[in-house]
Protein backbone atom coordinates (compact mmCIF):
# COMPACT_ATOMS: atom_id res chain seq x y z
CA UNK A 1 0.00 0.00 0.00
CA UNK A 2 2.68 2.65 1.10
CA UNK A 3 4.76 1.72 -2.13
CA UNK A 4 1.66 2.43 -4.61
CA UNK A 5 0.97 5.81 -2.76
CA UNK A 6 4.99 6.50 -3.06
CA UNK A 7 4.80 5.41 -6.76
CA UNK A 8 1.89 7.71 -7.22
CA UNK A 9 3.83 10.14 -5.69
CA UNK A 10 6.50 10.34 -7.76
CA UNK A 11 4.25 9.93 -11.19
CA UNK A 12 2.73 13.00 -9.83
CA UNK A 13 6.08 14.58 -9.47
CA UNK A 14 7.47 13.50 -12.92
CA UNK A 15 4.01 14.57 -14.49
CA UNK A 16 4.68 18.21 -13.17
CA UNK A 17 7.73 18.65 -13.44
CA UNK A 18 7.59 17.67 -17.53
CA UNK A 19 4.32 20.21 -17.91
CA UNK A 20 6.44 22.63 -16.14
CA UNK A 21 9.74 22.27 -18.58
CA UNK A 22 6.90 22.25 -21.58
CA UNK A 23 5.35 25.38 -20.45
CA UNK A 24 9.23 26.64 -20.00
CA UNK A 25 11.07 25.50 -22.72
CA UNK A 26 8.80 27.83 -25.57
CA UNK A 27 9.05 30.94 -23.73
CA UNK A 28 13.25 30.32 -23.52
CA UNK A 29 13.08 29.22 -27.54
CA UNK A 30 10.92 32.68 -28.51
CA UNK A 31 12.51 35.15 -26.64
CA UNK A 32 16.05 34.02 -28.40
CA UNK A 33 14.62 36.52 -31.11
CA UNK A 34 13.91 39.83 -31.12
CA UNK A 35 10.54 41.03 -31.26
CA UNK A 36 8.85 44.13 -33.14
CA UNK A 37 6.41 46.20 -32.14
CA UNK A 38 4.66 48.64 -35.06
CA UNK A 39 2.43 51.37 -33.80
CA UNK A 40 -0.03 51.66 -34.84
CA UNK A 41 0.10 48.26 -35.70
CA UNK A 42 -2.04 48.65 -38.60
CA UNK A 43 -1.05 52.54 -40.25
CA UNK A 44 -2.50 54.39 -43.05
CA UNK A 45 -0.48 55.54 -45.99
CA UNK A 46 1.52 58.69 -45.09
CA UNK A 47 0.93 57.94 -42.17
CA UNK A 48 3.73 58.17 -38.74
CA UNK A 49 4.86 55.06 -36.92
CA UNK A 50 7.05 54.53 -34.36
CA UNK A 51 8.98 50.84 -34.32
CA UNK A 52 9.67 49.39 -30.91
CA UNK A 53 12.17 46.30 -30.66
CA UNK A 54 13.08 44.51 -27.61
CA UNK A 55 15.79 42.47 -27.95
CA UNK A 56 17.29 39.35 -25.59
CA UNK A 57 21.01 39.33 -26.67
CA UNK A 58 23.05 41.51 -24.45
CA UNK A 59 25.76 42.13 -26.72
CA UNK A 60 23.40 43.51 -29.49
CA UNK A 61 25.20 47.43 -30.41
CA UNK A 62 22.81 48.21 -33.42
CA UNK A 63 19.62 47.51 -34.74
CA UNK A 64 18.27 48.87 -38.33
CA UNK A 65 14.86 48.36 -39.48
CA UNK A 66 14.78 47.92 -43.30
CA UNK A 67 11.64 49.02 -44.63
CA UNK A 68 10.02 48.73 -48.13
CA UNK A 69 6.40 50.18 -49.10
CA UNK A 70 4.62 48.64 -52.07
CA UNK A 71 1.45 49.18 -53.65
CA UNK A 72 -0.24 45.84 -54.53
CA UNK A 73 0.60 43.65 -57.23
CA UNK A 74 2.16 46.88 -59.35
CA UNK A 75 5.59 47.80 -57.37
CA UNK A 76 7.23 48.44 -54.51
CA UNK A 77 9.38 51.72 -53.41
CA UNK A 78 13.35 51.82 -52.55
CA UNK A 79 14.38 50.42 -49.33
CA UNK A 80 14.83 52.89 -46.54
CA UNK A 81 16.88 51.89 -43.67
CA UNK A 82 16.34 53.22 -40.73
CA UNK A 83 18.71 53.08 -37.60
CA UNK A 84 17.14 52.73 -34.17
CA UNK A 85 18.00 54.40 -30.84
CA UNK A 86 18.66 52.63 -27.69
CA UNK A 87 16.43 53.48 -24.87
CA UNK A 88 17.61 50.78 -22.63
CA UNK A 89 19.41 47.48 -22.53
CA UNK A 90 16.65 45.89 -24.03
CA UNK A 91 14.65 48.52 -26.17
CA UNK A 92 15.44 49.72 -29.07
CA UNK A 93 12.84 52.28 -30.97
CA UNK A 94 12.73 54.85 -33.71
CA UNK A 95 10.14 56.31 -35.95
CA UNK A 96 9.36 56.80 -39.60
CA UNK A 97 7.08 58.56 -41.76
CA UNK A 98 5.55 56.39 -44.66
CA UNK A 99 5.68 58.41 -47.89
CA UNK A 100 3.73 57.07 -50.93
CA UNK A 101 0.25 57.64 -50.71
CA UNK A 102 -0.61 54.74 -52.93
CA UNK A 103 0.96 52.38 -50.71
CA UNK A 104 -1.36 49.46 -49.85
CA UNK A 105 1.46 47.09 -47.47
CA UNK A 106 4.84 47.50 -45.94
CA UNK A 107 7.31 44.88 -45.48
CA UNK A 108 10.64 45.07 -43.21
CA UNK A 109 13.29 43.03 -42.24
CA UNK A 110 15.21 43.04 -38.89
CA UNK A 111 18.96 43.75 -38.63
CA UNK A 112 20.43 43.53 -35.26
CA UNK A 113 24.09 43.27 -34.23
CA UNK A 114 25.76 41.90 -32.08
CA UNK A 115 29.59 40.44 -30.99
CA UNK A 116 28.04 37.50 -33.75
CA UNK A 117 27.99 40.34 -36.41
CA UNK A 118 24.39 41.06 -38.68
CA UNK A 119 21.25 39.04 -38.50
CA UNK A 120 18.64 38.84 -40.03
CA UNK A 121 15.03 38.45 -38.34
CA UNK A 122 11.76 38.80 -39.52
CA UNK A 123 12.38 38.62 -43.20
CA UNK A 124 9.99 40.35 -45.36
CA UNK A 125 7.12 40.54 -42.78
CA UNK A 126 4.02 42.26 -43.98
CA UNK A 127 2.13 44.15 -43.25
CA UNK A 128 -1.25 45.37 -44.28
CA UNK A 129 -2.08 49.17 -44.39
CA UNK A 130 -5.22 50.36 -43.49
CA UNK A 131 -6.71 51.79 -46.83
CA UNK A 132 -10.44 52.81 -45.16
CA UNK A 133 -11.16 56.25 -46.41
CA UNK A 134 -11.51 58.09 -42.72
CA UNK A 135 -11.87 61.83 -42.17
CA UNK A 136 -9.56 63.67 -39.60
CA UNK A 137 -8.71 63.08 -36.48
CA UNK A 138 -12.22 63.09 -34.44
CA UNK A 139 -14.53 61.21 -37.07
CA UNK A 140 -13.05 57.80 -36.10
CA UNK A 141 -14.72 58.21 -32.70
CA UNK A 142 -17.36 59.27 -33.88
CA UNK A 143 -17.59 55.85 -36.32
CA UNK A 144 -17.03 54.18 -32.95
CA UNK A 145 -19.61 55.83 -30.62
CA UNK A 146 -22.88 54.71 -32.26
CA UNK A 147 -22.17 50.95 -31.08
CA UNK A 148 -20.88 51.63 -27.69
CA UNK A 149 -24.53 54.31 -27.11
CA UNK A 150 -26.64 51.69 -28.21
CA UNK A 151 -25.54 49.19 -26.13
CA UNK A 152 -25.64 51.78 -22.95
CA UNK A 153 -29.81 51.90 -24.25
CA UNK A 154 -30.24 49.16 -24.16
CA UNK A 155 -29.11 48.49 -20.45
CA UNK A 156 -31.26 51.22 -19.79
CA UNK A 157 -34.32 50.49 -21.07
CA UNK A 158 -34.17 46.83 -19.73
CA UNK A 159 -33.21 48.06 -16.01
CA UNK A 160 -35.99 50.45 -16.37
CA UNK A 161 -38.20 47.96 -17.51
CA UNK A 162 -37.18 46.10 -14.91
CA UNK A 163 -37.69 48.85 -11.88
CA UNK A 164 -40.92 49.69 -13.76
CA UNK A 165 -42.61 45.88 -13.83
CA UNK A 166 -41.42 45.76 -9.98
CA UNK A 167 -43.27 49.04 -8.92
CA UNK A 168 -46.25 47.56 -10.69
CA UNK A 169 -46.01 44.29 -8.48
CA UNK B 1 61.53 82.34 -103.80
CA UNK B 2 57.36 82.33 -105.43
CA UNK B 3 58.08 79.28 -106.64
CA UNK B 4 58.94 77.46 -103.51
CA UNK B 5 56.66 78.66 -101.28
CA UNK B 6 53.44 77.73 -103.98
CA UNK B 7 54.22 73.85 -103.26
CA UNK B 8 55.15 74.01 -99.52
CA UNK B 9 51.36 76.02 -98.87
CA UNK B 10 49.96 73.50 -101.63
CA UNK B 11 50.90 70.50 -99.44
CA UNK B 12 50.01 71.96 -96.32
CA UNK B 13 46.41 72.40 -97.70
CA UNK B 14 46.63 68.78 -98.71
CA UNK B 15 47.45 68.32 -95.34
CA UNK B 16 44.74 69.85 -93.74
CA UNK B 17 42.05 68.44 -95.81
CA UNK B 18 42.97 65.12 -94.83
CA UNK B 19 43.19 65.82 -91.59
CA UNK B 20 39.00 66.88 -91.30
CA UNK B 21 38.46 64.62 -93.74
CA UNK B 22 39.50 61.99 -91.37
CA UNK B 23 37.63 63.34 -88.87
CA UNK B 24 34.39 63.41 -90.53
CA UNK B 25 34.31 59.58 -91.40
CA UNK B 26 35.30 59.21 -87.47
CA UNK B 27 32.25 60.70 -86.57
CA UNK B 28 30.16 58.92 -89.34
CA UNK B 29 31.74 55.22 -88.40
CA UNK B 30 30.26 56.25 -84.61
CA UNK B 31 27.18 56.58 -85.86
CA UNK B 32 26.78 53.69 -87.55
CA UNK B 33 28.18 51.71 -85.43
CA UNK B 34 25.64 52.76 -82.59
CA UNK B 35 28.77 53.36 -80.42
CA UNK B 36 26.29 56.78 -79.48
CA UNK B 37 24.10 54.84 -77.88
CA UNK B 38 23.92 54.18 -73.89
CA UNK B 39 25.10 51.97 -72.10
CA UNK B 40 26.17 50.77 -68.24
CA UNK B 41 28.21 48.19 -66.77
CA UNK B 42 26.77 45.23 -64.23
CA UNK B 43 28.06 42.12 -62.91
CA UNK B 44 27.04 38.20 -63.35
CA UNK B 45 26.70 36.38 -60.50
CA UNK B 46 30.42 34.83 -61.33
CA UNK B 47 31.32 38.47 -60.68
CA UNK B 48 32.18 39.02 -64.38
CA UNK B 49 31.54 42.59 -65.43
CA UNK B 50 29.41 43.01 -68.60
CA UNK B 51 28.52 46.55 -70.37
CA UNK B 52 24.83 46.76 -72.03
CA UNK B 53 26.89 47.91 -74.97
CA UNK B 54 27.74 44.17 -75.83
CA UNK B 55 24.02 43.24 -76.62
CA UNK B 56 23.93 46.22 -79.79
CA UNK B 57 21.95 44.60 -82.73
CA UNK B 58 18.87 43.34 -80.62
CA UNK B 59 16.22 44.74 -78.69
CA UNK B 60 17.38 44.77 -74.79
CA UNK B 61 14.89 44.39 -71.84
CA UNK B 62 16.31 45.90 -68.96
CA UNK B 63 14.51 44.42 -65.87
CA UNK B 64 15.14 46.44 -62.38
CA UNK B 65 14.16 44.44 -59.49
CA UNK B 66 15.33 43.01 -56.02
CA UNK B 67 14.45 39.74 -54.27
CA UNK B 68 12.89 41.08 -51.46
CA UNK B 69 10.12 42.83 -54.17
CA UNK B 70 6.86 40.63 -54.97
CA UNK B 71 5.62 42.20 -57.64
CA UNK B 72 9.38 41.86 -59.25
CA UNK B 73 8.76 38.09 -59.21
CA UNK B 74 5.17 38.94 -60.55
CA UNK B 75 7.64 40.40 -63.46
CA UNK B 76 9.29 37.76 -63.72
CA UNK B 77 6.47 35.50 -64.81
CA UNK B 78 5.90 37.71 -67.45
CA UNK B 79 9.50 38.36 -68.79
CA UNK B 80 9.52 34.47 -68.86
CA UNK B 81 6.22 34.82 -71.61
CA UNK B 82 8.79 37.17 -73.38
CA UNK B 83 12.23 35.09 -73.61
CA UNK B 84 10.40 32.36 -74.52
CA UNK B 85 8.52 33.75 -77.64
CA UNK B 86 11.10 35.59 -79.69
CA UNK B 87 14.85 34.21 -80.97
CA UNK B 88 18.18 35.64 -79.01
CA UNK B 89 18.60 37.20 -82.06
CA UNK B 90 15.98 39.98 -82.02
CA UNK B 91 15.45 40.12 -78.15
CA UNK B 92 17.64 39.82 -74.88
CA UNK B 93 16.49 40.36 -71.19
CA UNK B 94 18.88 41.55 -68.71
CA UNK B 95 17.12 41.78 -65.30
CA UNK B 96 19.51 43.74 -62.87
CA UNK B 97 19.12 43.82 -58.70
CA UNK B 98 19.64 47.38 -57.82
CA UNK B 99 19.36 46.86 -54.07
CA UNK B 100 23.20 47.11 -53.07
CA UNK B 101 22.76 45.24 -49.86
CA UNK B 102 21.75 42.02 -51.93
CA UNK B 103 24.62 39.63 -53.05
CA UNK B 104 25.25 37.42 -55.98
CA UNK B 105 24.38 34.43 -54.09
CA UNK B 106 21.16 36.16 -53.32
CA UNK B 107 20.58 36.24 -56.73
CA UNK B 108 21.61 32.95 -57.60
CA UNK B 109 19.16 31.68 -54.79
CA UNK B 110 16.35 33.84 -56.12
CA UNK B 111 16.44 31.84 -59.51
CA UNK B 112 17.04 28.09 -57.97
CA UNK B 113 13.47 29.00 -55.89
CA UNK B 114 11.56 30.02 -58.90
CA UNK B 115 13.04 26.66 -60.85
CA UNK B 116 11.93 24.60 -58.05
CA UNK B 117 8.41 25.87 -58.86
CA UNK B 118 8.95 25.71 -62.74
CA UNK B 119 10.04 28.49 -63.71
CA UNK B 120 13.49 28.30 -65.22
CA UNK B 121 14.63 31.90 -65.42
CA UNK B 122 17.42 31.24 -67.92
CA UNK B 123 18.21 35.09 -69.60
CA UNK B 124 21.01 36.91 -67.94
CA UNK B 125 20.93 38.65 -64.51
CA UNK B 126 23.47 40.49 -62.74
CA UNK B 127 23.75 42.55 -60.55
CA UNK B 128 24.18 46.69 -60.49
CA UNK B 129 27.82 48.22 -60.84
CA UNK B 130 26.65 51.73 -62.16
CA UNK B 131 24.44 53.80 -64.15
CA UNK B 132 21.20 51.49 -63.90
CA UNK B 133 20.59 53.67 -61.17
CA UNK B 134 20.15 56.52 -63.06
CA UNK B 135 17.16 54.51 -65.00
CA UNK B 136 15.67 53.84 -61.92
CA UNK B 137 15.97 57.45 -60.04
CA UNK B 138 13.76 58.27 -63.43
CA UNK B 139 11.32 56.03 -62.47
CA UNK B 140 10.88 57.56 -59.67
CA UNK B 141 12.41 54.56 -57.20
CA UNK B 142 9.75 51.97 -58.08
CA UNK B 143 10.84 48.44 -59.25
CA UNK B 144 10.03 46.51 -61.12
CA UNK B 145 11.30 49.10 -63.53
CA UNK B 146 11.43 48.26 -67.41
CA UNK B 147 13.36 50.31 -70.24
CA UNK B 148 13.50 48.55 -73.80
CA UNK B 149 16.69 49.93 -75.50
CA UNK B 150 16.76 49.47 -79.62
CA UNK B 151 19.29 47.67 -81.33
CA UNK B 152 21.90 50.82 -81.46
CA UNK B 153 21.17 50.98 -77.47
CA UNK B 154 19.03 54.09 -77.47
CA UNK B 155 16.13 53.94 -74.95
CA UNK B 156 12.95 53.23 -76.17
CA UNK B 157 10.64 52.83 -73.23
CA UNK B 158 10.22 53.03 -70.15
CA UNK B 159 7.53 51.84 -67.27
CA UNK B 160 7.08 51.97 -63.78
CA UNK B 161 5.60 49.21 -61.94
CA UNK B 162 4.80 44.92 -63.52
CA UNK B 163 4.45 45.30 -67.42
CA UNK B 164 2.21 42.44 -68.40
CA UNK B 165 2.89 40.20 -71.33
CA UNK B 166 0.12 39.94 -73.24
CA UNK B 167 -3.03 39.76 -71.00
CA UNK B 168 -4.90 41.81 -68.93
CA UNK B 169 -6.62 39.81 -65.80
CA UNK B 170 -10.02 41.18 -65.37
CA UNK B 171 -9.08 43.44 -61.75
CA UNK B 172 -5.61 44.52 -63.45
CA UNK B 173 -5.86 48.44 -62.50
CA UNK B 174 -2.43 49.17 -63.33
CA UNK B 175 -1.30 51.03 -66.40
CA UNK B 176 -2.93 48.78 -69.82
CA UNK B 177 0.83 48.75 -71.84
CA UNK B 178 1.15 45.50 -73.10
CA UNK B 179 5.06 44.40 -73.08
CA UNK B 180 4.32 41.98 -76.11
CA UNK B 181 2.86 45.15 -78.06
CA UNK B 182 5.78 47.04 -77.43
CA UNK B 183 8.35 44.35 -78.27
CA UNK B 184 6.41 43.30 -81.32
CA UNK B 185 6.54 47.38 -82.40
CA UNK B 186 10.67 47.88 -81.83
CA UNK B 187 11.55 44.75 -83.38
CA UNK B 188 9.45 44.96 -86.60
Amino acid sequence: MKSLIKKNRIFKQILITFLLIGFFIPMIAVSAAPTVDINPTKPKPEQSITITVVVTDETTDAVHFLIQECEGTSLCHQQQNITLNKENNQAYSGSFTLEYPKATYMQYTLNVHTTDGWTKYDENTKVDLDLSTSNENGDNNVEDSPGFEFIVIAFSIIFISLFMYKRKR
Amino acid sequence: MKKKILPIILIIVIIITGILSGCTTTNQNNSTNGTNGENFLFELPDSTEVELKEYRGKIVILDMWATWCSPCQYQMIELKKAYDTYSREDLEILSINVDPDETNQDILNFIELFSEHGYNLNWIFGNEIDDTAKYKKELNSGIPSICIFDRDGEILYKHVGVMLYDTFPDNWTGEKVLLKEKIDEYIN
